[in-house]
């Protein structure tokens, strides 16, 4: 049974893709997540992180087993109550931003508070992500760190339980990449969210509470780490 | 890279956009197809048109004179520039068909008016012959040739009867063959009716010494014998001379007075009237394959170049390896080439097998006496070249740009798409500037999803105003075919329900005292109401001195139907309101193209507007009427101007026309309403009235209106058809452009949370703003195409009034809204069912 903090809960869940010729992606795993774990998934390309990741944020459905998020079964919803799920449970950060281009900074953050109905969030998230002052800029006219506020913000705005975090510091420099981890870190931290971090970057590990290791699309290693560094720590 | 793996890419990527391929070769096809099948129907219709009128050496000149003797003939034979020469007598007669087809279906003694042409017996004239198509050329007295029209209407071949109406009682005649005359393939009674019913009015070729036996008492002395109204002659192609230089030597012979019209070929009105058919094809020919091909060219622009700025990179990676900028120039060069060519070829090939078939078809309706089939390589050339320049130059221009990017810049690695201009301009990255846009007041009033949508627009203003303007163009087709019909459909109503109120119609041969008339038809029981009028074949001209100055005035416009500045038409005299019989007043009145009824006043005439367009004359000039062919002559003062949907007329009081020409009390034609389900046996009563010509029916007239109707109705759906098929294609490739370019944006949308139904929103908001945008400038645009094909076609045989009803309107706004609506349906699909894993993971 699931403890009352288990937030993400993977049942044999495996992913294959193709039809003639059959590649796995992901093979059965069992997994927790609990609510508050700054988990960092690394493994090589191939390895099953964004299968993983897609699998839980319900933009691609398991080849056999079930996901569950806060108890709910993804498999057992249909495509709006996934939209639904989405716009309620999980937050994304891509690693190439994926923001509307033709929205200001701030309207993409009203995109997804507009969702939820948070629209009281929009501002005081854009200060906290420290781009007060360039909300009403277009993407196009924002750094590469900045659009990844943008997008951080546009994830918290609706404060879901768990964000989703796709190699965030991939299309950002050094510098950048940390501020980008602190504000994830601050999101476990200060807002008590489950924060689940994909990347092949092994630097990432020493900020996590949880590490797991992928390879071949199976789970090579789960461990706990009880002292997790800041972010602004870290060196890659 | 070696050019066969370009090949093999070419290849995979036709393969890939297989859909907007075919898209584009299925637009390409049609517009070719059409273009070639019509084009070369057309030149085959006009080359047998001329081949006919050859063949039968019609005139290149025909006189309506007064008097033309033998011996002036002869003269006119010997002038210089003529070839030959030659008279005839023309005369509308009355003529019955014992077992004729009356305009009901019914077969029974049917009275017609038949247009006498005299022939030489027992072999065919030298100018203006006829092509016996069944039985044999009248070789003795008594005997003629009824025209193909009248002949098939009637059912009337060798062997059958006609009885001429004399005062002496009906002389028979046989019918000894069935002819055509390219003169009369269209068959119209005059240039004020163009459309008369088959069962009302035939051509009938006479020989001379029949005409003069049976039609004496009908005629002026001597005619048919030694004299005719009519002088036909044709140019010697080897003198080279001018023809108006001839026509003033003709006139000479003839004596100016004498001569009522003088019309070139081209001219004559039923060759006028199919050659306006015939140009309509053409224009038909031209017209419909540019709307296809111009919307090919434009999803070839807009598939070419989201397709250089998707393989930005590719292009970038192929030049760093060595592939040169010509080499990528053929790559995507060949792409367009090919969708052409895919559509092009078998355009032409179906276009070449349905000419042919179209012209037979045509020439078979019309009756051509002389079909030619006729494949212009020309025509079927320039079709293939069209049909593979429309998809080839706006290729080309795409492949332009992919052959001048700089490997480097296009391989620079992700840019994330912003407001700027297209993918990885140096726009965009100058645009980290720090200023703050966006944020006016229109963030305050419009909700998110409509600012996104209104965004969209303007990120992709080419885009934008490219599909506004497909959405225009469909806008206009539809209002301007629709519009034409409205026109029509209100001209009709003008004519039937305001100007020509009337039953049944009765003309007499000659002019009768309209007491006696009166009470010859108000005696037929079932008659209701009952107006005499005067109708009168006249002369109009401007008096010197009245209106402008001559400089306003017809100079230069010796139209060809007059001789001079001078316009022949028939003369109305109507009584005047609450004059004599109120009630029976209102059975025909002039209105103008609003449907206003314009009362002439006294000492006034009121002329249709494009008589007055042709003779320079306005309100308050002074007007000559004279009566044909050597009548007197009165002036009056134009008035208000009259809208003729058919043919052109002038009205004035029954009064002063009867003074002006020494008609008192006379009155030829009487205008009749009948009781409920009587107006056949009325007509009938009427067709036995001594004197009496010609018996027209509304409800016959209405019926060819109807037909008339349509046929403009067939022409507007499969118009409507193209424009719904114009509309979709544009709108069906930008919308999936638009969609398959911003599939990680609508897969971020839906990552967040966003419902592919609200997605879907979004997109069709952004359709329906694009929408908005061409159907506001399409609408005004549309008005003034209508008013322009209007105006094209006016002429002093057909004046339409411009008119759009606002159900047209509604029709042609919803339908192009629905258009869209389907258009979307494909892409808003593949927003739904999109692999947002996949999609979000995808670099702009």
């Amino acid at each position: 049974m699931p403890s009352a903090e288990t937030l993400v809960r993977l049942e044999r869940a495996e992913k294959t893709y193709g039809t003639d010729v059959k590649i796995r992606a992901l093979k059965p795993t069992d997994l927790e997540f609990r609510r508050g774990e700054l988990v960092v998934v690394l493994g090589p390309s191939g390895s099953g992180k964004t299968t993983l990741l897609n699998l839980i944020g319900g933009l691609d459905r398991p080849s056999a087993g079930r996901v569950l998020v806060d108890g709910v079964s993804l498999g057992s919803l249909d495509p709006d109550a996934l939209a639904d799920f989405r716009r309620d449970k999980v937050g994304f950060v891509f690693q190439f931003f994926n923001l509307i281009p033709s929205l200001t900074a701030r309207e993409n953050v009203e995109l997804a508070a507009e969702l939820s109905g948070t629209a009281d969030r929009i501002d005081p998230i854009l200060e906290a992500v420290g781009l007060a002052d360039r909300a009403g800029h277009l993407p196009g006219q924002l750094s590469g760190g900045e659009q990844q506020r943008v997008a951080i913000a546009r994830a918290l705005v609706k404060d879901p339980p768990l964000l989703l975090c796709d190699e965030p510091t991939g299309a950002v420099d050094f510098e950048t990449g940390k501020a980008i981890l602190g504000l994830l870190q601050e999101a476990v931290q200060r807002r008590g969210k489950t924060v689940l971090i994909v990347t092949h970057n092994s630097a990432l590990a020493a900020m996590a509470t949880r590490l797991i290791r992928l390879k071949d699309g199976a789970v090579a290693s789960d461990e706990k780490r009880p002292s997790p560094s800041p972010a602004a720590e870290l060196v890659w | 890279m070696s050019p066969s793996v370009l090949r093999r890419k070419l290849l995979r990527d036709l393969r890939g956009r297989v859909w907007q391929a075919l898209a584009v070769a299925s637009v390409t096809f049609l517009g070719v197809c059409l273009f070639v099948a019509s084009y070369l129907a057309y030149e085959s219709l006009d080359h047998s048109y001329t081949v006919s009128q050859e063949r039968t050496n019609l005139a290149d000149m025909t006189l309506d004179v007064v008097r033309v003797t033998e011996a002036e003939v002869r003269e006119v034979a010997a002038l210089d520039g003529v070839a030959a020469a030659d008279w005839q007598v023309v005369a509308d007669l009355p003529v019955v068909v014992p077992d004729g087809v009356d305009p009901e279906g019914r077969r029974g003694r049917v009275l017609a008016e038949g247009r006498f042409i005299t022939v030489p017996l027992g072999r065919q004239p030298h100018l203006n012959q006829v092509v016996v198509e069944e039985g044999s050329y009248p070789d003795a007295a008594g005997e003629v040739l009824v025209e193909r029209h009248f002949a098939d209407h009637h059912g009337l071949g060798p062997g059958s009867t006609l009885l001429l109406q004399t005062p002496a009682g009906d002389e028979p005649l046989t019918v000894s063959g069935v002819a055509v005359s390219p003169e009369y393939l269209w068959v119209a009674r005059s240039r004020q009716d163009f459309m008369p019913a088959p069962a009302e009015f035939g051509v009938v070729f006479a020989p001379r010494e029949t005409l003069a036996a049976a039609a004496e008492g009908l005629l002026p002395p001597g005619f048919a014998t030694e004299a005719g109204n009519r002088l036909i002659y044709s140019l010697d192609p080897e003198a080279e001379a001018d023809p108006d230089t001839v026509l003033e030597r003709v006139k000479e012979v003839l004596g100016a007075a004498n001569i009522l019209a003088a019309t070139p070929r081209h001219k004559l009105v039923g060759i006028e009237l199919l050659q306006m058919d015939l140009e309509g094809l053409r224009e038909t020919a031209i017209a419909f394959p540019f709307l296809f091909l111009t919307v090919a060219a434009f999803i070839v622009a807009e598939m070419m170049n989201r397709r250089v700025d998707e393989e930005r990179v590719a292009i970038g990676t192929l030049m760093a390896t060595g592939v040169g900028r010509r080499a990528v120039l053929g790559h995507y060069g060949s792409f367009a080439l090919l969708v052409g060519l895919f559509g092009a070829v078998p355009g032409v090939a179906v276009g070449l097998a349905l000419g042919g078939r179209m012209a037979v078809l045509y020439a078979t309706v019309l009756k051509i006496p002389f079909v030619t089939a006729h494949v212009d390589w020309l025509v079927v050339t320039a079709g293939l070249a069209l049909g593979v320049g429309a998809a080839l130059a706006p290729g080309l221009l795409a492949a332009r740009r992919a052959a001048a990017l700089s490997p480097a810049e296009a391989m620079r690695p992700f840019v994330q798409a912003g407001a700027g201009p297209g993918p990885g301009s140096g726009a965009r990255r100058t645009g980290r500037s720090g200023r703050t846009v966006r944020t006016g007041p229109a963030r305050l009033l419009l909700p998110l999803w409509l600012r996104l949508a209104g965004r969209n627009l303007a990120r992709h203003p080419i885009r934008t105003a490219g599909t506004a303007l497909g959405v225009a163009a469909a806008l206009v087709l539809i209002i301007t075919t629709g519009g034409m019909l409205d026109s029509m459909d209100w001209g009709v109503r003008l004519v039937m329900e305001k100007s020509e109120v009337y039953d049944l119609r009765v003309a007499w041969l000659r002019p009768a005292r309209a007491a006696d008339i009166r009470e010859a038809v108000s005696g037929i029981e079932g008659v209701e109401q009952l107006e005499v009028i005067l109708a009168l074949p006249v002369q109009v001209t401007r008096a010197a001195g009245g209106g402008e100055d001559g400089a306003a005035g017809p100079g230069g416009r010796t139209d060809d139907t007059e001789a001079g500045e001078a316009y022949n038409t028939v003369l109305y005299g109507l009584p005047a309101a609450g004059a004599g019989a109120p009630a029976a007043r209102g059975l025909m009145n002039p209105v103008d193209s609003r449907g206003v009824i314009l009362e002439p006043s006294r000492g006034q005439v009121v002329i249709s507007s494009n008589i007055a367009a042709k003779l320079g004359i306005s309100p308050g000039d002074e007007v000559r009427l004279r009566l044909l062919p050597d009548g007197p002559e009165l002036t009056a003062t134009a008035g208000p101007l009259s809208m003729s949907l058919v043919g052109n007329s002038a009205a004035m009081l029954l009064e002063d026309a009867a003074a002006g020409f020494g008609l008192e009390g006379c009155a030829n034609v009487a205008l009749i309403t009948t009781a409920p389900g009587r107006r056949v046996e009325v007509r009938d009563a009427l067709q036995d009235l001594p004197g009496v010509a010609r018996v027209s029916d509304a409800a016959a007239m209405g019926e060819l209106m109807r037909t008339a109707l349509n046929l403009a109705d067939a022409v507007l759906w499969v118009m409507l058809l193209f424009a719904v098929v114009l509309a979709a294609a544009i709108l069906f490739n930008t919308v999936t452009v638009s969609v398959l370019e911003r599939r990680r944006e609508l897969a971020t949308m839906r990552a967040i949370g966003m419902r592919a139904a609200r997605v879907g929103w979004v997109v069709t908001t952004e359709n329906a703003l694009i929408a908005a945008l061409g159907l506001a400038a399409g609408f005004p645009l549309a008005l003034a195409v209508l008013r322009f094909f209007v105006r094209l076609f006016a002429s002093d045989l057909f004046t339409l009034p411009v008119h759009v009803y606002p159900r047209t309107v509604a029709a042609a706004f919803i339908g192009v809204g629905l258009t869209l609506l389907i258009a979307q349906r494909p892409s808003l699909r593949h927003v739904a069912r999109m692999d947002l894993a996949e999609s979000a993971k995808l670099r702009e």
